[in-house]
Order: structure tokens, then C-alpha cells, then sequence
């Protein structure tokens, strides 16, 4: 391989065949499957072909989106970027080559990144989180039928699964696999802003705690063990059971009752950074506190907090379950997960379906969720290795 | 240092290859090297950090890190005549600790925080000489009394967090002797002392090893140390013994440039004043070792050939030395150099 | 040691009456009016006002605060709203039947977690690890409830009425309907033939966590020093493994101890919930429902008493099992 100059250069542009150009006008990424990188390849090309389909299957509804509801809106605004975006990033990758794994400009996060791209299931677990997402903007294209929609009782309810309902229908004739499409929605946005309230706070508290110690650290850390030894699902039974639940409700309180963990991780991290030369060095420069604990020490702090992020989704969504299985999640016309187990729980000698598809809907994306975790943290902390 | 007897050889090892399977490649970190241990000597094993001297001791123990670390096929390793490369389990649980024992770098790591240091020592006890209850007791305060722990009975049921860096590595070498090894292996033992506990250890393993009159393999980086515990020293440098011979020759007359380069590293070698001499360069990476000569890249004294062709380790004429060196053979060199 | 546990369940107090605290801020600011549920509507407004004096439901909520402090202080927690008994009696009545599940389903957790964990590490890497990696992995994702009903559906609903299997489990409660004509024995029977769908489902949630925690911890350990020196020793791997590596393994599971016990007391919510059994999980929730305020505040208590033994209880263990710590 000729070595071109300039130190930033991750990758060796080589020659671009015609065939190649070509090939990726017609399937983006497909010439990146076959370059050998085969997961971000895959997932392009996986994007393209999904969107592809959905533009040819769904042509009718697509064109009436641009003027239909907000989700609509959103839906045909998603898939014109998918396409779009499928297209550009082929292009603009075309002919570039993996790194050379003996270069030394890499740097940590490359590093990282490599090394997640080893572990399989961890890249499985992310393409299933990345299309999870998908699903839940373009759900309008995808679901095979209307959400809500009751063919009334009797005939078409309780319908075993089969081609034209795939995961059967529950009691109220309503098709499960649209229910638990719609129903994604509720829990794969929950958990992500839940958990970015949390990460916000804990990190925030974390680093301050950590930098400043004496007595603000002092009273961050005693919260923090009140609200760790709170029982946390029955503060969340209460407050939501109690006070009108709303979609906003549960987030905050499943957010405002995540965070010490976060916390506690942070300032573990950050005691042990304080004391380190760049930390040093920037103080002898006179820089500001704040500029010290959040340019310099949280950037270096992100590590275990990233993958606590991650695993922390997964919570969000099992707890969710849990508050819906409960009759107390988010009241609407769409039942979240939770809701369609206990929906089905009642009906289960004569219809399992409904409980089953929901439950292992919950499972299969807490399941993807820890195995990008999982990844992520073989990834960024090297030593277990 | 004339030797007055042909001695029986203990441990013979040649050809010893080591290979660690790494995500960068295959790392060669032990590339044929081969040595004698007699009964009763005591050879030293020098050379830099990262050459090769630790992964050729684990060898001796068949104790490389699993599974990525290996013996390649084409070694051996006898003791006692018996080949112990590819030898069953059972015989080499056997072999370890209670033929050949080793102690380690770090005291302050390699004992079970968790366990009393006496009931370690008497586990190994146990196993190798079936000795239970109050009776293996007594062999381990005995033991400690031995290595000059003071207070063997009281520390016989303390924990390594309390006792010090040297106490420990006392314990590490009664854990050694307890089953009367007849070859013990030092990886760098006194390395993580300070220098009057390095002096107190080293008196002590010379103390038993005349005493028990078993032989002394001791891996360091220090070649005054080894001068002074050894009767021969094997250099090694990139994963390879580029010289061998009695201590005494090696330290005032060394041959290879490399061995040359180390001595003259040494404080108090050079007179007062004089700033230390260091060797230039890097130890190479085990994964891509130079081609030719290994140290010719760092080397003073490089010529033509070293680059192009590896030299054999050779004995020098007329003594009982062996160095790996173009230099040492310039009539054989142009032989290789045709022949090549 | 002692004097070291004194303190500390002494340091516990203003944690403990934090929680209760806030729970009962959250309760008593929550909308709605307990008394509307339990009182006839037909009475007069006069008389409504007059029980309301009463039951001190018309005073400021920080003076029913400190009433009801002092009064827990006294050891008298007040009635339940909707059974009309003390409510500390209500709680103890249902803690006997939480330990059992609680205590079952930890016990077999830890028991199984650390057997699968160990095994792993041991084969590392080998086709077996990777397939109980994802056995492990499925576990500790699913969530409780589902693997309760999906245990429902296929040995209780399914084994019973459709399979025909010798071997089914009840599906929900304590006791069969006709348990109080059932002898000694029989009831015993009756009771574990009840205990095992849902201790199961705990055990294997918590199995999941534990398999994960000591099979990283073990892959920790078995890379340190003293584990080449045991093996330098020439003692067989299997006294290398359970002695020296599991040992200190183990150590951090200690921790995980005290995170769970606390945890199967109000995790166990769900699970008690799907099979109506009658632990403390479900009177919370029950409880929750009936806005019976007296019982929620004390089996709160009772939940935040239980989360600082399970840390003081796992601290004493860590110290008992790591000689480099010590209490004074």
C-alpha cells in the first residue's frame, strides 16, 4: 500500500473502477460490502433497500404524507433522508480502504471504534438498534395496518398469526404487529430521553462533586445515597399512580430517578483524573473551574459513561414495561408493550400471541441494547479484554 | 573461572520457541533459544525488558498465559533427561513446585490476598508431600524460620497486606523451597525491593542454594546482580541468547557489543564524573524482529553483513564461550555471505 | 465489629427518615381525597367534616407530618383505611410470605449464577461460554413480568389444559382453595407447588445478573499474579480455580448481595403482582391503588429499613471475607 503524507489521513483513497461507480449508484454500499466492511456497508445498503422498498410498496401513502398528520410528516421526511443519505455517504466513501492497523495517528476513539467493529454481536446489536429506531419514524410506511382500528368484535378477533397478520390479533380484532410497532414508539423514546436526563444530571453532578470535593461533594453524595436506597419502582408506582401519568411525567421520573449511579461512576472517574498532569497543566494555565471540569475532565470521563448510557437505555425500557404492564404507563389510544402483555395476560388460554409478540419485542431490543453495551465497554475499557 | 568437573546437566533447553498470538500478529517473544542449567549452578538470564527473559521461564514452567500464548513444535525443554514440552498435565503439576519452583517479580501481587501466607505454604505442602494438619504446620514455620522470617509462628497466620515487600518475597521463597525443588527459577526477584532488602534476598537465596545445593536460574535485568550470584551468564536480546559463558569472563572480557553496551550502562563501572553510556535505539518488536543481525540497528559496530544476514551463536575458540556475532567469525561470515 | 455495625445502623437513621420523608410528601401531595373512597356519600357535609377532623385529614400536611412521626417513633403506624386493622399488623402478615420468595429466589440465584459465571470463565471463549453468554444475556434482559406470565402460559395454562403434562404449577396465590383441610404434609406440598413458578422467574432474572457479574469478575482475578503462583505450586487447576480465583471472584458478588436483597423486597413487585401472591410487593401496589396511605408509608419504611441491612449485611460479609479490611 503507498503511504500518502499528511498524518491525519485515516484512509488510502485507491482507484475507482467505472464498475464500482456504477455499483453504488444502483446499491450504496454494496461496493462497501464488498471492500470487506461489511457492517457499515451492510447497514447502508440494508437503509437503501428498506427505504427502496417502502417507497415502491407503500407509493399511495407515501405521496400523501407530505399533507397528512405530524407522524406522516416526519415518516416521509425520514425516509427521503435515509435515501438520500444512503446515497451521499456511498459516494463519498467509494475507493477509500479500512486503515492500515499500523498507522500510529490513530487515535483513541478510532481505537475504540475498531475494536467494537471485531466484537459481531455488539455490531448486530447496533444495526438492530439503528433499524429499531427506523421503525419508529417511519412506522406510518411499515405498519401493514391502521393503529386503533377495531374490525369489531367477533370474526376477526383472536386471529392465530398468519400472512395477513403476522403476530395474530389480540380480542379487540386489532392486528398485533402494528400494535406493537406503534407501541415501540412510546418505549424506544422513553428510555432515550429518560436516560438523557439522567446522563445529564449524573455527569453534571458527578464531575462537580468530584473537582470541587468539601462540602458540595459532601451533599451531593448523601442525595445521592437517599435517592440509590429509594425503592425506586415503588416511588415510580406512586407518583405515577397518584399524580395524573403522562408521557412527561414518566420521563421525568424515571429520569430524576436514574442518575446517581451515574453520578457516583463520574466521580470516580474524575477524582482519579483530577490529580493528572493535563489537569495539572491546565490549572498552572489559570483556566477557569468550569472550564478545567468540563473541557478537560469530562471529555476523558466519557468512556464508562457512554456505556452506562447505553445499558441504562435498556433499564428505561424494562422499567417502562413494568409502569404499562401496571396499568400505569402512558394512557392513549396506542398501548405501549407493557400494556399489550397485560392486555393479553387476560386472554392467554385462547389467544398466547399478543402477550408473547409485545414481551419479545421488549426483550429483543433490551437484549440489542446490552449487547451494544457490552461492546462498547470491551471497547473503551481494554483491560478485560 | 576454570570449571573443576564436567557437572551433570539438570536442565537442558534448546531450540525453545515461544509464539503470543496478539491482535497486531504473531509475536516471537522466545526465537531459539537454547541453554544448560548443571546441578547445582546457578546461571544468570540477562537482558532488557521486553527481550524475551520472562516468556522463556513461563516456558520452562508451561505456564504461558493460555491460549494465546504457546511453545512452538520444535522445542525442548529436558530435565533430567525427561522432555517436558508436551508432556501431560498431571506430569508437569507434578514437576512444578516440587522439581522446579519459581518466584516472581512482584511479592506484592503474587500471593493470595486473601489467604494467610502460612496456609499458602502449606498447600503446596499438601499436594507435593502429603503432609496435613499440625505436621504441615511445623514444615511451614520451619520453612519461614528458614528464609529468616521473623517471627514464624505469628506470621503463619498473617495476610500478605501485612507484611512487607521483602517478608513477602521470604514467603515467595519458602513457598519455593518447600518441596525441595532441585532447580529454582528467579524472575527477577529483588527487582521491586529497595536496596537493602535486595542485598538481604540475595544473601539469603545464595545462603539456601549452597545450602540445599540446588541449581539457581536467575532471570535479571541487572547485570550486577547476576555478577555477582552467578557462576555462568546467558545475554539475551530480542528474544535470542546472543552470549553466553562463565560470569566472570562475561562482565570483564564481554565479546558481543551488545553485552558491551550493557556493562558500560552500568553505574559505578564508569569513573566519577563520566555520564552513563546508553545504548541507542529501541528493543525491536517481537511481532517484526530486524532481519539480519537483531542488534544491528542499535549496534557501534555494524558492518555490511549484519544487515543482511543472522549470525549463529558460535563458541569462541579455546574457552568455553559462545557469543552471536559477525564480528567474532569473519573468515566463517564470507562463507555465509556465498553460501547465502 | 460490633460497635462498627451500631454506627453504622445509627448513620442509617437520617437516611431512612429521608426516604420515608419524601414518600410521604409524595402521597399526601398527590392529588385525590382518601376519605371520599371510604366514606359513605350520602352523608351530610357536617358530618363528612366532622370524620375528617377525626381522622386529622383536615389539618396542614406538615402537621400531620410530625403527627404521624411521633406516632411511628411510638411504634403505632395507624389504621388502614381500607381493612380497618393497624397497618403494621397488615405489613407483618404479608412478610413472612415475601422472605419465602425472596429467600428462595436469591438462595437459587446465587447458587446457580456463580455455578454458570465459574464455568464460563473456565472455558472461556469455548462454544459453551458463548452459548450461555447469550442464555445469560436473554435472562437479564427480559422483563419480569413477561417471563412470570410466559412461566404462566406454559407450565401452568398450557402443561394443565391443553398439553395434558403430569406436572403443572398453579398459576397464582399461596394456597389452594381447600389448603385449610389439607394435613401437615399435604400443606407443605401445596405451598412449594405454589413457591416454584414464581420463585423460578425471580431466581432466573437475577441468575442472569449474577452468571454476568462473576464471570467478568472471574476472567479479572484469573489473570493476577498470586493465580500463576498457585499454578507455579503445581496444584491442580481445579484447586487454582475454586480456591484461589473464585475466592477473591467472589468478593464483589458480596456487594451485588447487598444490592439485591433490598431489591427482591420492591423488585419483586411485578412478579408478586402477575401471581398474586401475597407478599409485600403486591399490598404496595394494592395499597397504592386504595390510597391506603398508612400502609404504603410502612411497608416504605419497612422497604428503606430493608435496603440499609442489605448494605450493612454485605458489608460485614466483604469484611468477613477479605482479611485486608478491617472494622474498629
Amino acid at each position: 500500500m503507498i503511504e500518502r503524507g499528511g498524518g491525519v489521513q485515516h484512509r488510502d483513497t485507491g482507484p475507482v473502477s467505472r464498475r464500482t461507480v456504477v455499483l453504488s449508484a444502483m446499491l450504496p454500499g454494496l461496493a462497501q460490502v464488498l471492500q470487506g466492511r461489511r457492517a457499515s456497508g451492510g447497514f447502508v445498503l440494508w437503509v437503501w433497500v428498506g427505504s427502496l422498498s417502502i417507497l415502491v410498496l407503500q407509493w399511495d401513502v407515501v405521496l400523501d404524507a407530505p399533507l397528512g398528520p405530524l407522524d406522516h410528516k416526519v415518516a416521509f421526511v425520514t425516509l427521503l433522508t435515509g435515501l438520500l443519505g444512503a446515497w451521499i455517504w456511498s459516494f463519498r466513501n467509494l475507493g477509500s480502504m479500512p486503515r492500515d492497523p499500523q498507522s500510529e495517528v490513530a487515535g483513541t476513539w478510532w481505537v475504540a471504534a475498531e475494536s467494537f467493529g471485531r466484537s459481531r454481536l455488539a455490531v448486530l446489536g447496533l444495526v438492530i438498534v439503528g433499524t429499531a429506531y427506523l421503525v419508529v419514524l417511519l412506522v406510518p410506511f411499515i405498519a401493514p395496518y391502521e393503529p386503533g382500528i377495531t374490525a369489531g368484535f367477533g370474526s376477526e378477533g383472536m386471529l392465530r398469526p398468519s400472512l395477513d397478520h403476522p403476530f395474530g390479533t389480540d380480542r379487540l380484532a386489532r392486528d398485533v404487529l402494528t400494535m406493537v410497532l406503534y407501541g415501540a414508539r412510546i418505549s424506544l423514546s422513553i428510555g432515550l430521553i429518560a436516560v438523557a436526563i439522567s446522563v445529564t444530571i449524573g455527569t453534571i453532578l458527578g464531575a462537580v462533586s468530584g473537582y470541587l470535593g468539601g462540602w458540595p461533594d459532601s451533599v451531593i453524595m448523601r442525595v445521592v445515597d437517599v435517592v440509590i436506597a429509594f425503592p425506586r419502582l415503588v416511588l415510580l408506582i406512586a407518583v405515577v399512580a397518584l399524580f395524573d401519568s403522562s408521557l412527561m411525567l414518566i420521563i421525568l421520573v424515571l429520569g430524576l430517578t436514574q442518575w446517581p449511579a451515574t453520578t457516583r461512576l463520574v466521580r470516580g472517574e474524575v477524582l482519579s483524573l483530577r490529580e493528572r498532569d493535563f489537569v495539572q497543566a491546565a490549572r498552572a494555565l489559570g483556566y477557569s473551574r468550569a472550564r478545567i471540569i468540563f473541557r478537560h475532565i469530562v471529555p476523558n470521563a466519557l468512556g464508562p459513561v457512554i456505556v452506562a448510557t447505553t445499558l441504562g437505555i435498556g433499564d428505561m425500557i424494562l422499567l417502562e414495561a413494568g409502569l404499562s404492564y401496571l396499568g400505569l404507563g402512558v394512557q392513549g389510544d396506542v398501548p405501549s408493550w407493557g400494556a399489550i402483555v397485560a392486555d393479553g395476560q387476560s386472554n392467554m388460554l385462547n389467544a398466547w400471541w399478543p402477550a408473547t409478540f409485545a414481551g419479545l419485542a421488549i426483550v429483543f431490543t433490551v437484549v440489542s441494547f446490552n449487547l451494544v453495551g457490552d461492546g462498547l465497554r470491551d471497547a473503551l475499557d481494554p483491560h478485560l479484554g | 573461572m576454570k570449571r573443576a568437573a564436567p557437572r551433570e546437566g539438570l536442565l537442558e533447553v534448546r531450540d525453545l520457541r515461544t509464539q503470543f498470538r496478539t491482535r497486531a500478529g504473531a509475536a516471537r517473544a522466545v526465537d531459539g533459544v537454547g541453554f544448560r542449567v548443571d546441578r547445582g549452578e546457578t546461571l544468570g538470564l540477562v537482558g532488557e525488558s521486553g527481550c524475551g527473559k520472562t516468556a522463556t521461564a513461563l516456558s520452562l514452567m508451561a505456564l504461558l498465559p493460555g491460549p494465546a500464548g504457546e511453545i512452538l513444535p520444535g522445542s525442548s525443554i529436558r530435565f533430567e533427561g525427561e522432555e517436558l514440552v508436551g508432556a501431560d498435565e498431571a506430569r508437569l503439576r507434578r514437576m512444578r513446585g516440587n522439581e522446579v519452583a519459581m518466584i516472581f517479580q512482584e511479592p506484592m501481587t503474587s500471593l493470595n490476598p486473601v489467604c494467610s501466607v502460612g496456609s499458602q505454604v502449606v498447600e503446596a505442602l499438601h499436594f507435593h508431600r502429603g503432609l496435613k494438619g499440625r505436621e504441615a504446620t511445623a514444615a511451614a514455620v520451619e520453612l519461614f524460620a528458614e528464609v529468616r522470617l521473623p517471627d514464624p509462628e505469628i506470621r503463619f497466620s498473617e495476610y500478605p497486606h501485612q507484611l512487607s515487600g521483602g517478608m513477602r518475597q521470604r514467603v515467595m521463597i519458602a513457598m519455593a523451597l518447600s518441596c525441595e525443588p532441585r532447580l529454582l527459577i528467579a524472575d527477577e526477584p529483588t527487582t521491586a525491593l529497595d536496596v537493602t532488602t535486595q542485598a538481604q534476598i540475595l544473601d539469603l537465596l545464595s545462603d539456601l542454594r549452597r545450602r540445599r545445593g540446588m541449581a539457581v536460574l536467575l532471570i535479571s535485568h541487572d547485570l550486577g546482580v547476576v555478577s555477582e550470584f552467578c557462576d555462568r551468564v546467558a545475554v539475551m536480546y530480542a528474544g535470542q541468547i546472543v552470549e553466553e559463558g562463565s560470569a566472570e569472563e562475561v562482565i570483564h572480557q564481554p565479546r558481543h557489543p551488545y553485552t558491551q553496551g550493557l556493562l558500560a550502562s552500568l553505574p559505578g563501572r564508569n569513573s566519577r564524573g563520566e555520564s552513563l553510556a546508553v545504548i541507542p535505539g529501541v528493543v525491536p518488536s517481537p511481532i517484526r524482529w530486524p532481519h539480519g543481525c537483531r542488534f544491528h540497528e542499535r549496534c557501534a559496530l555494524v558492518m555490511d553483513r549484519c544487515s543482511r544476514h543472522p549470525p549463529d551463536l558460535r563458541s569462541v575458540a579455546g574457552s568455553d564461550r559462545s557469543t552471536r556475532c559477525w564480528l567474532e567469525s569473519p573468515e566463517s561470515a564470507t562463507a555465509e555471505d556465498t553460501r547465502a | 465489629m460490633t460497635r462498627y455495625a451500631v454506627r453504622r445502623l445509627l448513620g442509617a437513621v437520617p437516611l431512612i427518615l429521608g426516604i420515608i420523608t419524601i414518600v410521604f410528601f409524595v402521597l399526601h401531595l398527590a392529588p385525590g381525597d382518601p376519605s371520599l373512597l371510604y366514606l359513605n356519600r350520602n352523608m351530610s357535609p357536617e358530618s363528612l367534616e366532622h370524620v375528617r377532623q377525626t381522622m386529622g385529614l383536615n389539618d396542614p400536611v406538615v402537621i400531620r407530618y410530625v403527627k404521624w412521626l411521633a406516632g411511628v417513633l411510638r411504634g403505632d403506624f395507624q389504621y388502614s383505611l381500607s381493612l380497618d386493622r393497624p397497618a403494621l399488623d397488615v405489613v407483618l402478615e404479608r412478610l413472612p410470605n415475601t422472605i419465602l420468595l425472596a429467600g428462595t429466589a436469591i438462595g437459587g440465584a446465587f447458587m446457580v449464577g456463580i455455578l454458570v459465571g465459574v464455568f464460563q470463565a473456565v472455558k472461556q471463549r469455548s462454544p459453551v461460554d458463548s452459548i450461555l453468554s447469550v442464555v445469560t444475556l436473554f435472562f437479564y434482559s427480559v422483563p419480569s413480568f413477561w417471563l412470570a406470565i410466559m412461566m404462566v402460559l406454559t407450565f401452568s395454562l398450557f402443561a394443565r389444559n391443553v398439553w395434558d403434562w403430569p406436572i403443572w404449577f398453579p398459576a397464582s396465590g399461596i394456597h389452594s382453595p381447600d389448603y385449610p383441610f389439607f394435613t401437615g404434609f399435604e400443606k407443605l406440598v401445596d405451598i412449594i407447588r405454589h413457591l416454584v413458578l414464581p420463585a423460578t422467574t425471580l431466581a432466573l432474572v437475577l441468575a442472569a445478573g449474577v452468571a454476568r457479574y462473576v464471570r467478568s469478575s472471574m476472567l479479572e482475578v484469573i489473570h493476577q499474579d498470586f493465580v500463576r503462583t498457585a499454578r507455579a505450586k503445581g496444584l491442580p487447576e481445579r484447586t487454582v480455580i475454586l480456591k484461589h480465583v473464585l475466592r477473591n471472584a467472589l468478593l464483589p458478588v458480596i456487594t451485588l448481595l447487598g444490592l439485591y436483597l433490598p431489591f427482591l423486597f420492591s423488585g419483586a413487585v411485578l412478579v408478586e403482582t402477575v401471581f398474586a401472591w401475597p407478599g409485600m410487593g403486591l399490598l404496595m401496589v394494592e395499597s397504592i391503588g386504595r390510597r391506603d396511605y398508612p400502609v404504603v408509608m410502612a411497608v416504605s419504611l419497612i422497604f428503606a429499613g430493608m435496603v440499609v441491612l442489605g448494605n450493612l449485611i454485605a458489608d460485614l460479609l466483604y469484611g468477613l471475607a477479605d482479611p485486608r479490611i478491617r472494622y474498629d
